[in-house]
């Protein structure tokens, strides 16, 4: 277990001169150093690492240049130099020895205006124990107290817990395989691949220096030989079996790439499409405006009928008067010349027509007298009784009525609001057309099939290499059973040389298989081991209640668990947050190294509950805690309660008004 | 209820070693395959594998010159 005892910086980014932050190089320590931005925090846990690893990072997580890793102030003094040196303790099962680093960049003499990498040198000091040891142990010692492979778990800051929430996201990337794998080395799963590893060398080694020995001895020369012929066919075979799987892991990515591409063309086919309907639908409407138009153009020809509408109404209301004047006139003179004619008959005869008695003279004389006035009356009517003045009137009227206007108006009113309907819906239209119109520009339409044909043939080929794989397995374990029975053939010689390296060669191949036995077992219980600690940590560190815990999955991403089992599906940037620390507190819990954790900025996107939480949740992440913290996220006075009786030294950085940064121990 | 304090990673290495051990090949010296795991623990993150192979070379050695004796004795 690695712990901290000095940190020593000079001319390191905002550092001028020399600068110290010690420790109590012992295990329960955390330390806070508080730093506004721009400061000086990132550039503390950067001497760290590049410290031990040659390696510092920018904000974009690349590797800054030596050039701005020098203290800027110092450059222009000609001190062209930057160095920090680490104290630090590596404690033993049963004893601690102390272990000085420090790594030293310099410009060379000889170039005038160092930029370059290759402008500078380094120079790397390293004691163990108080022995000063070749600058070439310098990585040896640093390997076998944190090795760089690991040192993201110890040494980290947002972008670990970024790739961290990418990693939970998304877990069929490059990125996350190679997430995966940094998780399987804290974990010490190399332990047992590269265990696995050497003995594969060291039997076939063993069983090599067999045969030659055997292939002294007359009686089994024979099969020795024979089994030497196998083993380089086996050896043949393996190298075949290797390049195979070379090309089946190049040929899944191919295909996973082309997928991805295809996936994103998905996108743009749907976008072709939406284009081809939106123009269709335009078209359309464009089609009804044209027919609406052409309505109203024929309505406004009409318009003139509602100008003449109240003269007309009024002139075939008196027509029609008239017309029942006339109508009247001729139905009475109708009715007056049968009575008269009637009458005059009666007037004619002598005597009445029903009774047969004579008619008297009075009587006579006043039907004279109705005769006359009917005379008289159709004289009156005469000329309004006129049949040819009444079709003359319907003839009228019929015409009148087949000018008047029917509704022209209001069917225009009815056609202006379909237009504005429709002006709106092509708007639309347009619009969405313009939209996707955007997402097609520069895309080669022959992209698809050209990536659809590439799949095809990247799946053909890989069915071959995996038939391939496949053979090769098959004949691989044909050629193990006849060096079987070789080996059996030669187990009865009983010289001594050779049965002791008959034994070792054995000892060698059964422990093989028991490793290989071994080496999924590891990593299956390591991934329960993992989902355990880490939803015992998220448990903690969690508000919500409704959780009950994490799910892992075969590349270590997690899922949130409600109560009732089922999966949390979306969570907030601060839960991403609070699953990626639970990931990275239980990897520390169970990592094959002990080592300082130094987190920059970890209380970014939390709020104050879950600060608090993680609060709590800190000193217990490792043996010795740093946290870099800007007073955006921590306030001294109100956020340190939980933790108060925990931390062991408060450290602030000062910058000053000359852009420098300073260590200042607080009181 | 608490989660147990899990094992660290060369304690769970070498139970799961030593039960397939059991299983599959009784034989093999559990104090040797304890040995290789100890070896390979120490150099996990080398990538340079000549040291942790000679030293396993010669541990094996070692174990298969005493079954070799101890063979030659017993008959």
């Amino acid at each position: 277990m690695m712990l901290l005892k000095k940190i020593e910086i000079e001319n390191f980014g905002p550092y001028y001169g020399t600068h110290e932050l010690e420790f109590n190089g012992d295990v329960d320590e955390l330390i806070l150093v508080y730093g506004e931005n721009m400061a000086g925090k990132t550039s503390l846990l950067n001497a760290v690492r590049w410290c031990l690893y040659g390696e510092a990072k920018d904000r974009a997580g690349g590797a800054m240049s030596t050039r701005k890793l020098i203290n800027g102030d110092a450059w222009s003094e000609g001190d062209r130099r930057a160095s920090v040196t680490l104290e630090v303790v590596d404690r033993g099962a049963s004893e601690d020895t102390a272990v000085r680093l420090k790594r030293q960049r310099q410009a060379k003499q000889s170039v005038a205006d160092p930029d370059a990498e290759r402008d500078f040198t380094t120079h790397c000091d390293v004691q163990v124990g108080g022995n000063i040891l070749a600058a070439d142990k310098f990585d040896d010692t640093v390997n076998s107290m944190l090795p760089a492979s690991i040192s993201r778990f110890f040494l980290f800051d947002g972008e670990l817990l970024r790739e961290y929430e990418e990693l939970l996201q998304e877990d069929s990337t490059t990125h996350a395989r190679h997430v995966k794998r940094a998780i399987e080395m804290i974990l010490g799963v190399p332990a047992m691949q590269s265990g696995k590893a050497d003995l594969v060398h060291l039997l076939k080694e063993a069983s090599r220096a067999y045969n030659r020995e055997a292939k002294k001895h007359a009686d089994i020369e024979e099969s020795a030989r024979a089994e030497e012929k196998i083993e380089d066919e086996i050896d043949h075979l393996e190298q075949d079996l290797e390049s195979l799987r070379g090309q089946q892991e190049q040929a899944l990515g191919d295909i996973r790439r082309v997928k991805e591409e295809l996936l994103k063309h998905e996108h743009l086919a749907e976008s072709a499409k939406g284009l081809a309907q939106a123009e269709e639908r335009l078209a359309s409407l464009r089609e009804e405006r044209e027919e609406k138009r052409q309505s109203r153009r024929d309505l406004g020809k009409e318009l003139w009928r509602d100008v003449l509408d109240p003269r007309l109404k009024h002139e075939t209301a008196e027509l029609e008067r008239e017309q029942a004047r006339v109508r009247k006139a001729l139905s009475e003179k109708h009715d007056l010349e049968r009575e008269k004619k009637s009458r005059e008959e009666s007037l004619v005869a002598s005597e009445c027509s029903t009774c047969g008695q004579p008619i008297p003279e009075d009587l006579r004389l006043r039907e004279q007298s109705r005769v006359d006035k009917i005379v008289d009356r159709l004289g009156q009517i005469s000329e309004l009784a006129d049949q040819s003045r009444l079709d003359q009137l319907g003839t009228t009227i019929r015409r009148m009525r087949e000018i008047a206007p029917a509704g022209v108006a209001s069917g225009i009113k009815v056609l202006e609001t379909d237009l504005a309907q429709i002006d709106i819906k092509i708007f639309k239209e347009d619009r969405r057309k313009a939209e996707v119109e955007a997402d097609l520009r520069g895309v080669d339409k022959k992209l698809v099939p050209d990536f659809e044909q590439k799949r095809e043939q990247l799946s053909k080929h890989l069915g071959q290499v995996e038939m391939g794989i496949s053979k090769a397995e098959e004949a691989l374990v044909e050629k193990q059973n006849e060096i079987k029975a070789h080996r059996q053939a030669m187990k009865e010689k009983d010289e001594p040389t050779l049965k002791h390296m008959r034994i070792a060669r054995d000892l060698f191949e059964r422990s093989l298989a028991v490793y290989e036995a071994s080496v999924s077992d590891l990593t299956d219980g390591l991934r329960v081991d993992v989902e355990e600690q880490a939803s015992q940590i998220f448990r903690e560190l969690t508000t919500d209640k409704t959780y009950a815990g994490l799910r892992i999955n075969e590349n270590y991403g997690l899922t949130i668990l409600a109560k009732d089992g089922s999966d949390v599906p979306v969570r907030s940037a601060g839960a991403e947050q609070v699953v990626a620390l639970s990931l990275i507190g239980a990897l520390n819990r169970l990592a094959a190294r002990r080592g300082p954790v130094i987190m920059d900025t970890p209380f970014g996107r939390l709020d104050r509950q879950h600060r608090e939480n993680i609060l709590r949740f800190v000193p217990t992440l490792a043996d010795q805690v740093t946290l870099l913290v800007h007073s955006g996220e921590i306030d001294p006075e109100r956020d340190l309660e939980p933790i108060k009786g925990k931390i062991t030294s408060e450290v602030e950085i000062l910058h000053n008004e000359s852009a420098r940064s300073e260590l200042v121990e607080k009181a | 209820m608490a989660t147990p304090e899990p094992l660290g990673p060369a304690e769970r290495v070498r139970e799961i070693l030593e039960e397939n051990r059991k299983r599959m090949h009784p034989d093999v010296p559990t104090d040797m395959l304890a040995e290789i795991a100890a070896i390979e623990e120490q150099n996990q993150f080398d990538d340079d594998r000549a040291q942790p192979r000679r030293e396993i070379r010669e541990l094996v050695d070692r174990y298969a010159r005493a079954r070799a004796l101890e063979e030659s004795q017993s008959k």
